[in-house]
């Protein structure tokens, strides 16, 4: 019961924080469970594979970015609006269709289209901007984003239910059940994570990609379309945002400003692994979930070993929402470039 | 004291497979102007960031005064007498001409970490920025946004704000880059004024000017130096017409 | 130099009146209008407003610090409200330990606020850049963060002032009068500390910074020490803005040092017009009254409002000092 307990308030933590909002439900897909074994290794197994899931999630969406910052030096604030759309538009077409993933197909269609369109709107004046004026405009755009989905679908956590074939657990060991959305969202990263590890490295397009993420100025002037490119890269951070947004509805619930805490941690992420490098937001971003799913689940019981329990329980609540960033303070005074900095910069 | 100001010990610096400084001995006397050319991508002004602290060399030795200043950091530089010019105009553009250059004697006199007492009233930086900007003809300029001033007016301020740190060797980056013929006549003429007075390691283009200032001039060629000697001396060496004067000449 | 071709013609400067040359018409008008609305605001029946003037010049307090790091600092600071929370949780944290005397707090906000300035900036000003703005905002999430952990002060839902600060043990901060008449005291301070900084000899090498930090490096300043003192003096201010906040709504919440706020606060700055310093303070006022009316008309005021300011930043440049009074931007 302590187990389920502990695994419940790790999965809000992630849902909920970054606003104000009172928790609501915490998804519909049930949380993991145990009985009997060795407790402790099951806790470990169960909150590793969480950690994972929220690593490749926070991978998809810090992939775009990256690549946003390293080829176009620009300052995507409202990158995180683009998971939160997702998730509304798996919402509304998983609605629509009543199939799962026809609505994920859709929603991540949707999720280029508002990337785009935004592209044009908005982020395609900026480019020649200071960063400062980058910051403000898309400050700007994620307050009007954040309202107009609040006027359409309400302040209240929207779930969305697991797809019938994907509902239910794995047996992973004995005595450790796990559920199968959670081992297919782990799935689905690391696929998507392959497919653009080949797109980067074995396309044309992502050659440019990879020569504008260490010389913008000299792809330019090989006579390399730019603002196409542009619009690719946006169009890829959009859809791998936005696929984000769509398969964490299930998992965590579905409100406004849900994209801007997961923002601020694909900003830790890109920063950790080095401004345009796929690779380092990859390793990056595990770092990053196992570490703060983690630490969540064992600060206090790590404290208990030194400090009496009341102290414990108030000091590593404490520290374990500060150690992601402690990670990338660390990892800034040893490597001020980040883990693998995009050759050129 | 036979001690050169300057002196570069086997300088070599690589980026990649690409060598830009390859063994450089170099030295610059107290009181001597040596002139570097070369054609571009030679080196010339990678050489400069290695002095002035830009860059670290890959091997070798810095000397200034006796003092190993190999890996020395750039801010600590000017304290021991080095001030620069950039190839490319660097002023600082909202400032005004005097505040350019009484910031610039600020970094030579007392403390900056004062934080009450207004620096525009600072009665001795104002009066050692005028003395300069007096040298170097802008007086009538001083309380002009320095954004506001013609190209070479912009090149005779910056040499201001590194003549009013009192350096021992100047380090110039084509000081005559984009100037006008009037206004390269008149930096020459000001350059003349300053000989004897600091070391000058100068690096231009302008082949007229480099002859008439330089009392010696080294060529750098793909990183390397080919030949260091009198003006006279490099005009008339072969290797120097082959391998850089010989198309100026003809023209 | 009478000899350069292309010298721009400059007419000789005209003799202008001190109150122009000084640049303090704007300010010293903005602040009398501060002083004297008041009576003028409690003889009409709006005492409402007066609370929403102090919010105003609260804001102000921390924006006018913003506008030293980042208007004359170009230090992209997207963490500035953390200082605010501090600010205020070091009140609310005194006062729940019965600590209410308003010196011995805000000794300690300045501390804690000083302290918390000069590690993050140690960090995050060794860099620069999109780095700075992340490492900036990273850090005061998790302020954000840990404060939300604090269970035994209220964690998510914040802490109510138990005592607003005492001073000899009086205390008259509830009284929405003479609270006001402090927040403006504070707001002065702040703003002529800062302009005196600016003027100053350090004031100089900050802005030489800005202009061109190669070009200081090579005159012989590390820009890195004086960004940092920078940093650090602008936390401190921003820290006493929120020891003023948690006394004026008497109550704490991790709310202020959401990133928002921090946005909401570089708005200010540069709606007002940076590197002016009463930029800031108008930047303050015309951010929170357009807020208080946009949010009079409908509950979704932001939907009016992003766009707004997408639109201020994308044609408005130069703050709206620069559509007032059409002067010329600096930098």
């Amino acid at each position: 019961m302590l187990l389920l307990l502990q695994i419940k308030r790790a999965e809000q933590s992630i849902a909920h924080r970054g606003d104000a909002q009172p928790p609501g439900c915490s998804g519909s897909d049930g949380a993991p469970y145990a009985t009997g074994a060795n407790v402790n290794t099951i806790l470990l197994t169960v909150q590793t594979l969480n950690g994972l899931q929220l690593g490749l999630i926070l991978f998809l969406i810090a992939a775009g970015l990256t690549l946003v910052f390293g080829v176009m030096d620009f300052i995507n604030l409202a990158h995180g609006v683009q998971y939160m759309l997702g998730a509304y538009f798996m919402v509304l077409f998983y609605g629509l269709t009543g199939h799962f993933f026809a609505g994920l197909v859709l929603a991540v269609l949707a999720a280029i289209l508002a990337g785009l369109i935004l592209e044009i709107v908005v982020f395609r004046h900026l480019y020649d901007r200071s960063h400062l004026d980058q910051v403000l405009a898309t400050f700007g755009l994620i307050l009007f984003v954040n309202e107009g989905v609040r006027m359409i679908w309400g302040s209240v956590p929207i779930s969305i239910p697991t797809p019938e074939i994907l509902q239910g657990a794995v047996v992973l060991m004995p005595g450790l059940l796990y559920p199968t959305y959670r081992l297919a969202v782990i799935g689905a990263g690391i696929v998507v994570a392959i497919l653009l590890y080949i797109l980067v490295t074995h396309t044309r397009i992502g050659m440019q990609v990879r020569a504008g993420a260490a010389n913008a100025p000299m792809v330019s002037a090989l006579g390399v379309n730019i603002r196409g490119l542009f619009m690719v890269i946006f169009g890829i951070g959009a859809m791998l945002a936005g696929f984000a947004g769509a398969m964490a509805g299930p998992i965590f619930s579905v409100e406004p400003g849900m994209g801007d805490h997961v923002l601020i941690l694909a900003f830790v992420v890109i920063v950790i692994g080095g401004i345009g490098s796929i690779r380092g937001a990859f390793i990056a971003a595990l770092l990053v979930g196992l570490v703060d799913t983690l630490g969540r689940s064992f600060a206090t019981d790590f404290f208990r070993l030194f400090l009496d329990p009341s102290a414990a329980n108030s000091v590593g609540p404490a520290v374990s929402s500060m150690l992601i960033y402690i990670l990338m303070a660390a990892v800034l005074f040893f490597r001020p470039a980040g883990l693998f900095p995009a050759p050129g910069k | 004291m036979a001690e050169p100001l300057l002196a570069l010990e086997q300088v070599t610096k690589r980026f990649g497979a690409l060598t830009v400084a390859e063994s450089i001995d170099l030295t610059v006397e107290r009181d001597e102007i040596h002139a570097i050319i070369g054609p571009n991508g030679a080196g010339k002004t990678t050489l400069i960031a290695q002095i002035t602290g830009v860059l670290p060399p890959d091997s070798g030795r810095i000397l200034f005064d006796g003092q190993n200043i190999t890996r020395l950091p750039m801010s600590l530089r000017p304290h021991l007498g080095i001030a620069r010019s950039f190839q490319i105009t660097n002023i600082l553009p909202d400032f005004t001409v005097l505040e350019n250059v009484a910031v610039a004697a600020q970094a030579r006199h007392g403390t900056s970490f004062s934080f009450f007492r207004p620096a525009g009233a600072e009665e001795g930086l104002n009066a050692a920025a005028r003395r300069v900007l007096e040298r170097v003809n802008l007086k009538d300029r001083e309380g002009l946004p320095a954004r506001n001033l013609a190209h070479g007016e912009k090149r005779a301020l910056e040499l201001a704000m590194a003549l009013v740190q009192d350096p021992k060797l100047l380090v110039l980056d084509e000081p005559m880059a984009g100037t006008g013929r009037e206004e390269t006549a008149y930096l020459v003429d000001m350059l003349k004024s300053l000989k004897g007075r600091y070391g000058i390691l100068l690096i231009e283009h302008d082949m007229q000017a480099v002859f008439a200032l330089a009392d010696r001039v080294s060529v750098m060629v793909y990183g390397r130096i080919i030949a260091t000697g009198a003006p006279a001396e490099i005009r008339d060496n072969a290797e120097v017409r082959q391998a850089y004067l010989g198309d100026e000449e003809l023209a | 130099m009478t000899q350069a071709a292309e010298a721009p013609a400059v007419p000789s400067k005209p003799r202008t009146p001190w109150i122009t040359r000084s640049g303090l018409a704007v300010p010293l008008i903005l602040f009398a209008l501060f002083a004297v609305l008041p009576p003028i605001l409690v003889v009409s029946g709006e005492t409402f407003l007066l609370t929403i003037l102090t919010r105003i010049m609260i804001f102000a307090i921390a924006a006018v610090s913003l506008d030293l790091i980042l208007g004359y600092g170009a230090m992209v600071s997207l963490g500035h409200a953390a200082f605010i929370g501090i600010g205020a949780y070091v009140v609310g944290i005194m006062a729940f330990h019965g600590v209410s005397d308003a010196f011995l707090q805000l000794l300690v906000v300045l501390l804690a606020t000083g302290l918390f300035a000069l590690v993050t900036g140690a960090i995050s000003l060794k860099t620069s850049g999109v780095y700075f703005i992340m490492i900036t905002l990273a850090f005061a999430q998790m302020a954000y963060f840990t404060t939300t952990s604090l269970a035994m002060y209220g964690g998510d839902d914040g802490l109510t002032l138990r005592v607003r600060s005492t001073v000899f043990g009086m205390s008259f901060l509830g009284d929405r009068i003479t609270l006001y008449y402090i927040v403006f005291a504070a707001l002065l301070g702040a703003f002529f500390l800062c302009r005196t900084l600016v003027a100053s000899r350090f004031g100089r090498v900050l802005q030489g910074c800005r202009q061109s930090p190669l070009r200081m490096r090579a005159l012989g300043f590390s820009p890195y020490r004086y960004q940092l003192v920078a940093y650090v003096i602008a936390g401190m201010l921003a820290g006493i803005a929120g020891a003023l906040l948690a006394n004026q709504i008497a109550f704490v919440s991790p709310a202020y040092m959401s990133w928002m706020r921090s946005g909401e606060l570089i708005f200010m700055v540069v709606l007002g017009g940076m590197g002016t310093l009463y930029g800031a303070i108008i930047g303050a006022f015309a951010f929170i009254a357009a807020e208080e009316i946009l949010s009079h008309f409908t509950h979704h005021w932001r939907v009016i409002f992003g766009p707004l300011l997408i639109i201020a930043v994308l044609f408005a440049r130069g703050g709206l000092i620069s559509l007032i009074f059409a002067r010329r931007g600096s930098g």
